[in-house]
């Protein structure tokens, strides 16, 4: 077995660092400090590089390329619901749905006696749809914002709470009953105003139990 | 699975990667902000360490989402997503690289006479030879920004990141034996100057005692 020079040792460093023990190469490194120092620099140098390892990148990246891919209509947004749609912000605002959905309701009252001042026999017959066109999404809102505020009413002990289950038991009651009647009498304008108010005091009894949950 | 269930999986952190491919592949906005989680460490520590300055570093992992955003309909799953991305990754920072050094960066990077041999450059034989027991991480950080883009980035994705050779060489498009031989260079030009750091500490240590004696 011929010997292995320094300059024949350095071609192969790499190879004696990924665990290749040659045997020429086990013999030169017993007799050359100048290789063995080589060798120990280069295990030190690659054991400290994962001291390098990850590093996190500032929040706003992502916000950066979320922004640049919309603009380039690579990413489709979820669909959104009816409040949404109409008032972007109540998606991030709880607090605020309340006052959302009491505008809401004001605008659907209002498009209620809207259509009431027209008495032609075609659109009374289409007023029962139409009354449930007006009711259903903002059910439907109400139902959602219930069920999202669901977990901070059931908090056990809590008087709060208690009472805003209570009243929300005879509010929902209430809206029971007014829709029923809305439906067998769709012109009725006092039952309508009773079902509007019972929308709007189910609204602000959620917003209070919204608050509630934030405090 | 339901939007609702899906949605709250992303939400979580649980959805598997292959199943926020598929989605992001549909445009899901949700299923890439996944795809950024998972990989937005990984990548910017590659740019950052490629480039060596943050504000690059981001500007640069940007540039890679973005690319790897805009191509993701066209992954067909034949090598894994995180090397993929990471091909693109070190093709933004190479191509930012170029741009800078106005010269085409390659693997093949003009060596000098002593590397070439891979041997040892200065010094050989001196008994002070060996580096002081641990190396300071912002040193290296500063001798790997000396390093060649090549070389840079062999080191970066294997003794850093822990890439295997066969996946660097995907990686680079390159062989695995060149992969090795970069490596190989890249940590011998290394060592050349951590110790050149090491002495000029010892300069400046020596320059500082003179002064001091110098005032008594």
């Amino acid at each position: 077995m011929s010997a292995m020079h320094c300059r024949d040792f350095w071609l192969f460093g790499s190879e004696w660092l990924e665990g290749d023990r040659n045997p020429r190469a086990v013999s030169h490194l017993a007799e050359c400090s100048a290789c063995r120092s080589l060798i120990a620099d280069l295990e030190l140098i690659r054991d400290s590089a994962p001291l390098l390892h990850e590093e996190e990148p500032p929040a706003r990246m992502w916000l950066a390329i979320k922004s640049q891919l919309e603009k380039e209509g690579l990413i489709r947004q979820p669909k959104k619901s009816f409040l949404e749609r109409l008032f972007p912000a109540t998606a991030f605002r709880p607090e605020l749905a309340g006052a959302y959905l009491s505008f809401l309701i004001i605008a659907a009252a209002a498009l209620g006696f809207h259509m009431n001042s027209v008495h032609s026999a075609e659109q009374q017959s289409l007023w029962l749809a139409d009354a449930q066109d007006t009711m259903t999404p903002v059910a439907a809102e109400l139902g959602s914002a219930e069920k999202k505020t669901l977990p901070a009413l059931q908090a056990p002990d809590n008087d709060i709470n208690a009472t805003l289950n209570h009243n929300l038991a005879i509010v929902d009651n209430m809206i029971s009953l007014c829709e029923k009647g809305v439906r067998q009498d769709p012109q009725n304008e006092m039952m309508r105003d009773y079902l509007y108010s019972a929308y709007q005091q189910k609204a602000d009894l959620l917003a209070a139990a919204a608050d509630s949950e934030g405090r | 699975m339901g939007i609702v269930a899906r949605t709250r999986r992303i939400e979580n952190g649980e959805l598997p990667e292959a199943d926020a491919i598929r989605l992001a592949q549909q445009g899901d906005a949700a299923a890439f902000e996944r795809l950024y989680q998972l990989h937005h460490r990984r990548v910017y520590s590659l740019c950052l360490r490629m480039v060596g300055n943050t504000a690059e570093a981001e500007d640069l992992t940007q540039e890679a989402f973005l690319q790897l955003f805009r191509k993701i309909s066209t992954f067909r799953g034949e090598s894994a997503f995180s090397t993929w991305l990471h091909r693109l990754a070190v093709n933004v920072v190479l191509m930012r690289l170029r741009k800078k050094t106005g010269s085409e960066t390659s693997l093949e990077e003009v060596t000098e006479p002593d590397e070439e041999s891979g041997g040892p450059r200065k010094d050989f034989g001196a008994p002070d030879l060996g580096l002081s027991g641990s190396i300071d991480r912002v040193n290296l950080q500063r001798a790997i920004d000396q390093l060649p883009a090549g070389y840079k980035a062999v080191f970066v994705l294997h003794d850093v990141q822990g890439y295997e050779h066969n996946e660097i060489a995907h990686i680079m498009g390159c062989s695995i034996g060149n992969s090795k031989s970069q490596l190989h260079k890249a940590r011998m030009r290394l060592r050349d100057l951590l110790h050149e750091v090491e002495r000029q500490r010892a300069r400046d240590e020596r320059q500082a005692f003179k002064d001091a004696a110098g005032k008594d």
